[in-house]
C-alpha cells in the first residue's frame, strides 16, 4: 500500500519528524518502511487510536545505541588535547612576534587591572574592619559665616555626652582628642625618650565603638584609669623591647614628668583607617568641665548607634540638639550633622580630617583607567588572535579534508587562543605583584596579590580572560567549519572581520588620546603647584621643632643666626602649612581668622611681602597685647576694611555689649597655607613674647647635610638631651598636594602603558596587513611605484584611524579633565596646545610604527614573492 | 570461536529468518514470532538483535529493490549464513544428546496434569 492510496493510513507525523531527528541515516529508510507497514497492518485490525499507541511504542524500541546518529567521534578527549596542545606550540613558536606580541600586551593589561583594582579594593575598605563598621558614625558642626558654610570636621567636648543622653539611636559615643601638634617626650627612662606626636586622649568606650584586637592586657579595663596608658605593638617594641610592658611606668618628660602606666596593647592601627594613632589615654578635666563645654571646638565625637536604629531618625535629632544648646547662635547657626565612618576616607574633605584622606574623584579615575587599560589589551588580544585565526582557513581546510569535524577545529583553535590566555595571566600576574611590592611608597602600604580578597578578585579576572580566549578561539573555528573543505583551502582573504578590527583600533587609540591628555593635565597643574608663587618664601628653610624646652631661646636664636650659612631665622608658634589655631572675629558678623603667633623675624624671615602698613615691632609694647594684628588681603576684605584703614583702630569683635577696639598694623599678599584645592582664607598674624615652639631658620643652599648637623650641635649644647627634629618646609608643602603627585607618577606609568599596548596592537594588524599582501607591494614597485608611495599606500589607513580616534577621544578627555579641575581653587586651564599635543603624538606614532613596517617591506627581495605560486 | 552461544531469542530469530526465506524482514519475523510463539517484541528489539546476528556473521542482508509498496521504501531482508546454520546445528544436536541421556526413569514421576 503507498501513500496515495486511498486506504492508506498516515501515521502521526511527529512520530516520523522524531524519527528522523534521531536516526542514522543508514537504517532509517528500513526502519520508517517497517514502521509504516506495520501501521497500515495494525489499523486494519484496531482502531487507530490503539494502532497510534502501538506506533510510538515501536518507534520508541529503537532509540537503541546501535541506531543512533554517529554524534560522537573516534578519538578520546584526552589525546586529541595533547594533540592540540602540540599544535599550538608549533604555531606559537612559528609566530613568535605576534604571539609574543599578543602576550605581552594581554599581561601588561592584566597586570594593571589587577594592580588597579588591588588598590582600590585596599581605598574602599577603608573602616570596614571595625565591629558593626555600618553602624558607627562621626558628628560634625560645620560654621555658617556670612551665608557661607565651612566644613568643619571638629567638635565641643559637651556634644558626645549629649548625644548619649538625648538622643535615644545612640548606643555608645566617644570624644577623641589628639595633641593638636603638641608633642610629647616619652620615654621609659632618661635616656630613651622620644617624641610622640599620635596620642589620643579618648572616653573609655572608645575601645568598644572601634574594633582593635587586645594583645595584652584586660580589654575591660584598659581605659579606667586615668593614669592608663594603652599602646600599640609597635610602641610596645619601641620602649619595652621584647619585654611584658603592662603595669611598667611611660614618663611624660615635657609634662610635668606626668606618670603613665602602662594598661594594655592592642595591634597597630591598620593602613585601612581614616586616622592613626600610636597611643590612647583617657580623658580628664583640664582647666573646665569638658562635659558641659560648647565653646571649644577641638574634640572629635564618634557615635555607634543601636542595632535597628534608623539613621534618617538618628540625623534628624542633631541640628535641634545643637540649637537647644546653642542659644545664642541663632541668626544663621551652624549645622550638625554626621557621617558614617565607612564613608570619611573617601568622601569627606572637612577642615581638621584627622588623617589625609583620598577623595571619589581620585577612585573614579582610577578605576576608568584601570578598565580602559585592559579594554585596550582585550581589544588587542581579540584583534590578534582572531585576525590570526582567520588566516588559516586554509589550514581548516586541509585539516577538515583529513576527517577533521567541528568538534576537532573548535578544540584547536580554542586551545590555542586560551593558552595564549593562560600564558598571559601567569605573566600578568607576576608583573602585578612585582609593581605591587615595588611601588609601596606610592600607596603608603605594604600589598601583595596573595592576600585573600585579592586572589578573589584575580580568579575573578581570570575567569572572564578565559572566557573571553575561549570565544576568541570559538568564533573563527565555527566559521571554518560551516565553510566548505574546497571553499576552505582555496580561501584566501576574510574581509567581513576587518570592519571589526578597525572599530577596535579606533576605540584603543581613543582612550590613548584621553589618557595622553588626562597626565599632561594632571602633571601640568601639579607642575602649577609647584612652581606658582605661595606668597612667601618657602625655599632652603628648615623648621627645627620643639624649640619651647630651650630654657634661652633667644640665645639659640643668636647662636643660629651667627652660624654662616643661615640668613635669617624666626620663632613661630604654629607652622604656617601645617596646622594653626582659629578663632571667630569680625563686627557685626564674625568670620573664621586663622592665626598664628609669630615674631617679627618670622614675617622678615619667611620674606612675606607686605602690601600696606609695617611688621612687628620689638620696640613698640603695645604691639604684643590685645588685637595688633597683621592680616593677609582675604582678612582685610572679611573685615570690610581698606588699605588706607591700616593703622587705625577699629572696631573687631564684641563680647556681651560691648565693643572690641583692634588694630591691623600691616597687611601681606595672599599667600597659601592650605592645598590648592582650597580658597585662600583669612589668616592673621599676632606677636606675643611667650615661647614659641618652632624656630625657622633659612640657609643658603650649599652643604645641606653639614648645615644640619651644626645646627644640631648647637642644639644639643642648648636642649640637653631633647632629640633634635626638624623638617624642610617646602616638604612639607609638597605633603599637601601628596595625592597629586601620587596620581601624576601613576597615570605616567599607566599612559606610557596604554599607548604601548595600542601601538603593540597597531603594528600587529600592520603587520599581519602588510605580510598578506607583500606580493602586491613586489608587484607595485615593479611597475614603477617608489618606496615612499608604497610606505603612504598603508600608513594612510591607519592614520585617518587615528584621527577618527582623536576626534572621538579628545572631547571626552576634555570633558572628564574640566570636572576634575573643578574640584580645585586654583587651577591651571585646558589649553588647546594639550589636546594638538596628544593629536600629533599618536599620528606621530602611527606614521612612525607603520611606516618602517612597510618601508622594510617595500625594501625586501621582491623577486622572492614575486616566484610565490 | 567467540560468540557462537547463541542466546535463546538469537536462536528464535535465526530459525524464523531462515525458515521465512527469501523474504524474511524485520516486520514478518516479528508477526511470525508472534503468531507461533505468542511472543509480542517490540520492533526495535528485533532490528537490534538481527543486527548483532549480522555482526556476528550468523546472517547477512541486503536492501530489497524498491517497491511500490510501503512508499517506496526498501526493507531491509535477511538470509542466514553457513556460519549462522552451524551454529542452529550445533545446539541443535547439543539438545539432541541431552535429550537421548535423559534415563527414562527420570520422567516417571513427571506426568501431565500432575499436581
Amino acid at each position: 500500500m503507498e501513500a496515495s492510496d486511498p486506504k492508506y493510513h498516515r501515521p502521526p507525523k511527529l512520530a516520523l519528524r522524531i524519527l528522523h531527528w534521531f536516526c542514522n541515516e543508514r537504517l532509517v529508510e528500513e526502519i520508517e518502511g517497517d514502521l509504516d507497514e506495520y501501521y497500515q497492518l495494525y489499523s486494519e485490525r484496531y482502531p487507530s487510536w490503539r494502532a497510534k499507541i502501538y506506533y510510538w511504542f515501536h518507534l520508541f524500541s529503537f532509540l537503541r545505541p546501535y541506531a543512533l546518529k554517529n554524534k560522537r567521534q573516534n578519538s578520546k578527549g584526552l589525546v586529541m588535547f595533547r594533540n592540540h596542545l602540540k599544535f599550538s606550540f608549533r604555531y606559537l613558536s612559528k609566530h613568535r612576534t605576534n604571539s609574543l606580541l599578543n602576550v605581552m600586551s594581554l599581561s601588561i593589561g592584566i597586570a594593571c587591572f589587577l594592580f588597579i583594582f588591588i588598590y582600590l579594593n585596599g581605598e574602599l575598605s577603608f573602616d570596614t574592619y571595625h565591629e558593626d563598621s555600618d553602624r558607627i558614625h562621626r558628628v560634625a558642626i560645620d560654621f555658617m559665616q556670612n551665608g557661607e558654610r565651612i566644613p568643619d570636621a571638629t567638635t565641643p567636648p559637651a556634644l558626645a555626652p549629649a548625644l548619649l543622653e538625648n538622643v535615644p539611636e545612640v548606643a555608645l559615643a566617644t570624644r577623641v582628642f589628639p595633641t593638636w601638634g603638641g608633642k610629647y617626650l616619652m620615654g621609659v627612662s632618661e635616656d630613651r625618650q622620644f617624641y610622640e606626636e599620635q596620642v589620643y586622649r579618648v572616653d573609655p568606650d572608645f575601645l568598644k565603638i572601634f574594633s582593635y584586637k587586645v594583645v595584652m592586657g584586660n580589654a575591660d579595663e584598659l581605659l579606667s584609669e586615668l593614669s592608663n596608658i594603652v599602646l600599640t605593638e609597635s610602641m610596645a617594641k619601641k620602649y619595652f623591647g621584647e619585654e611584658n610592658p603592662i603595669g611598667k611606668e611611660l614618663t611624660i618628660f615635657n609634662r610635668d614628668n606626668r606618670k603613665k602606666i602602662v594598661s594594655g596593647v592592642i595591634e597597630d592601627v591598620p593602613f585601612n583607617s581614616h586616622f592613626a594613632f600610636d597611643f590612647i589615654t583617657p580623658l580628664h578635666n583640664v582647666n573646665r568641665d569638658i562635659n558641659s563645654d560648647w565653646g571649644w571646638y577641638n574634640y572629635y565625637t564618634y557615635v555607634k548607634l543601636h542595632n535597628g536604629s534608623i539613621y534618617a531618625d538618628f540625623e534628624e535629632k542633631l541640628q535641634p540638639l545643637y540649637l537647644a544648646n546653642n542659644p545664642r547662635d541663632s541668626i544663621s547657626p551652624n549645622i550638625m550633622y554626621s557621617q558614617p565612618v565607612e564613608d570619611i576616607h573617601l568622601k569627606s574633605a572637612l577642615k581638621w580630617e584627622l588623617g589625609t584622606n583620598s577623595n571619589m574623584s581620585n577612585i573614579k579615575v582610577f578605576v576608568s583607567i584601570g578598565v580602559f587599560i585592559l579594554l585596550v589589551s582585550l581589544i588587542n588580544y581579540l584583534n590578534l588572535t582572531i585576525g590570526g585565526l582567520v588566516r588559516r582557513a586554509k589550514e581548516a581546510g586541509v585539516r577538515k579534508s583529513f576527517g577533521a569535524v567541528r568538534a576537532n577545529l573548535v578544540g584547536q583553535f580554542v586551545t590555542e587562543s586560551v593558552m595564549v590566555v593562560v600564558i598571559s595571566l601567569t605573566v600578568g600576574g607576576i608583573l602585578a605583584e612585582i609593581f605591587l611590592t615595588g611601588l609601596t611608597e606610592i600607596f603608603g602600604r605594604e600589598i601583595s596579590l596573595f592576600d585573600p580578597a585579592n586572589v578573589k578578585t584575580f580568579a575573578i579576572l581570570a575567569v572572564c580572560v578565559l572566557a573571553l580566549g575561549v570565544f576568541a578561539g570559538l568564533y573563527p573555528a565555527l566559521h571554518f567549519a560551516s565553510l566548505g573543505e574546497i571553499k576552505g583551502m582555496l580561501s584566501k582573504r576574510k574581509g567581513g572581520l576587518l570592519d571589526l578590527k578597525r572599530v577596535l583600533l579606533i576605540a584603543q587609540f581613543a582612550i590613548s588620546a584621553i589618557m595622553i591628555v588626562g597626565t599632561m593635565v594632571v602633571y601640568q597643574q601639579l607642575m602649577y603647584f609647584k612652581n606658582s608663587d605661595m606668597g612667601f618664601n618657602m625655599d632652603q628653610v628648615l623648621v627645627i621643632e620643639n624649640a619651647s624646652v630651650v630654657s634661652n631661646q633667644q640665645t639659640l636664636k643668636e647662636r643660629v643666626t651667627q652660624l654662616s650659612f643661615v640668613e635669617s631665622a624666626g620663632y613661630s608658634d604654629g607652622v604656617v602649612g601645617g596646622l594653626n589655631w582659629t578663632f571667630m572675629l569680625g563686627y557685626p558678623e564674625g568670620f573664621l581668622m586663622n592665626y598664628t603667633v609669630v615674631s617679627p623675624d618670622y614675617l622678615e624671615a619667611m620674606e612675606f611681602e607686605f602690601l600696606a602698613g609695617r611688621n612687628f615691632d620689638k620696640g613698640i609694647e603695645t604691639d604684643r597685647i590685645g588685637l595688633n594684628l597683621i592680616v593677609n588681603e582675604t582678612a582685610l576684605r572679611a573685615m570690610n576694611l581698606e588699605l588706607g584703614e591700616v593703622g587705625e583702630s577699629v572696631v573687631m569683635s564684641s563680647q556681651g555689649d560691648s565693643l572690641i577696639y583692634g588694630r591691623v598694623l600691616g597687611v601681606v599678599k595672599d599667600f597659601h597655607f592650605s592645598n590648592f584645592k582650597s580658597e585662600i582664607k583669612p589668616y592673621a598674624f599676632f606677636f606675643r613674647d611667650d615661647e614659641a615652639q618652632n624656630l625657622a631658620v633659612r640657609m643658603t643652599s650649599t652643604n645641606v647635610r653639614e648645615n644640619i648637623e651644626q645646627l644640631e650641635a648647637i642644639w644639643n649644647e642648648l636642649a640637653v638631651g631633647v632629640p633634635f627634629e626638624s623638617y624642610f618646609l617646602d616638604q612639607s608643602f609638597a605633603e599637601l598636594h601628596r595625592t597629586e603627585e601620587r596620581l601624576s607618577d601613576v597615570m605616567l606609568y599607566l599612559t606610557v602603558l596604554s599607548i604601548f599596548i595600542s601601538f603593540i596592537g597597531m603594528f600587529a594588524i600592520a603587520n599581519i596587513i602588510i605580510k598578506s599582501r607583500l606580493k602586491e607591494v613586489a608587484v607595485r614597485k615593479a611597475l614603477g611605484a617608489t618606496t615612499g608611495q608604497v610606505v603612504n599606500m598603508f600608513t594612510k589607513n591607519f592614520v585617518l584611524l587615528v584621527v577618527i580616534a582623536n576626534a572621538i577621544g579628545l572631547p571626552v578627555a576634555y570633558l572628564t579633565m574640566q570636572e576634575w579641575l573643578a574640584d580645585f581653587s586654583y587651577r591651571t586651564s585646558l589649553g588647546p596646545a594639550l589636546f594638538l599635543l596628544a593629536l600629533i603624538l599618536t599620528i606621530g606614532l602611527a606614521y612612525l610604527i607603520v611606516g618602517v613596517r612597510s618601508f622594510r617591506a617595500a625594501n625586501a627581495d621582491l623577486t622572492e614573492r614575486l616566484r610565490d605560486e | 570461536m567467540k560468540g557462537t552461544n547463541l542466546g535463546e531469542f538469537e536462536e528464535l530469530l535465526l530459525l524464523v529468518v531462515a525458515s521465512l526465506y527469501p523474504e524474511a524482514y524485520g516486520l514478518a519475523i516479528r508477526e511470525e514470532i508472534k503468531e507461533s510463539s505468542g511472543r509480542s517484541v517490540a520492533m526495535g528489539a528485533i532490528h537490534a538483535a538481527l543486527n548483532r546476528l549480522e555482526e556476528k556473521e550468523f546472517l547477512k542482508s541486503e536492501l530489497a529493490a524498491a517497491t511500490h509498496e510501503r512508499g517506496g521504501r526498501r526493507k531491509r531482508l535477511f538470509t542466514i549464513t553457513a556460519a549462522g546454520k552451524e551454529a542452529l546445528e550445533h545446539n541443535r544436536s547439543l539438545r539432541n544428546s541431552l535429550w537421548d541421556k535423559i534415563p527414562q526413569l527420570s520422567w516417571k514421576n513427571v506426568q501431565y496434569g500432575s499436581l
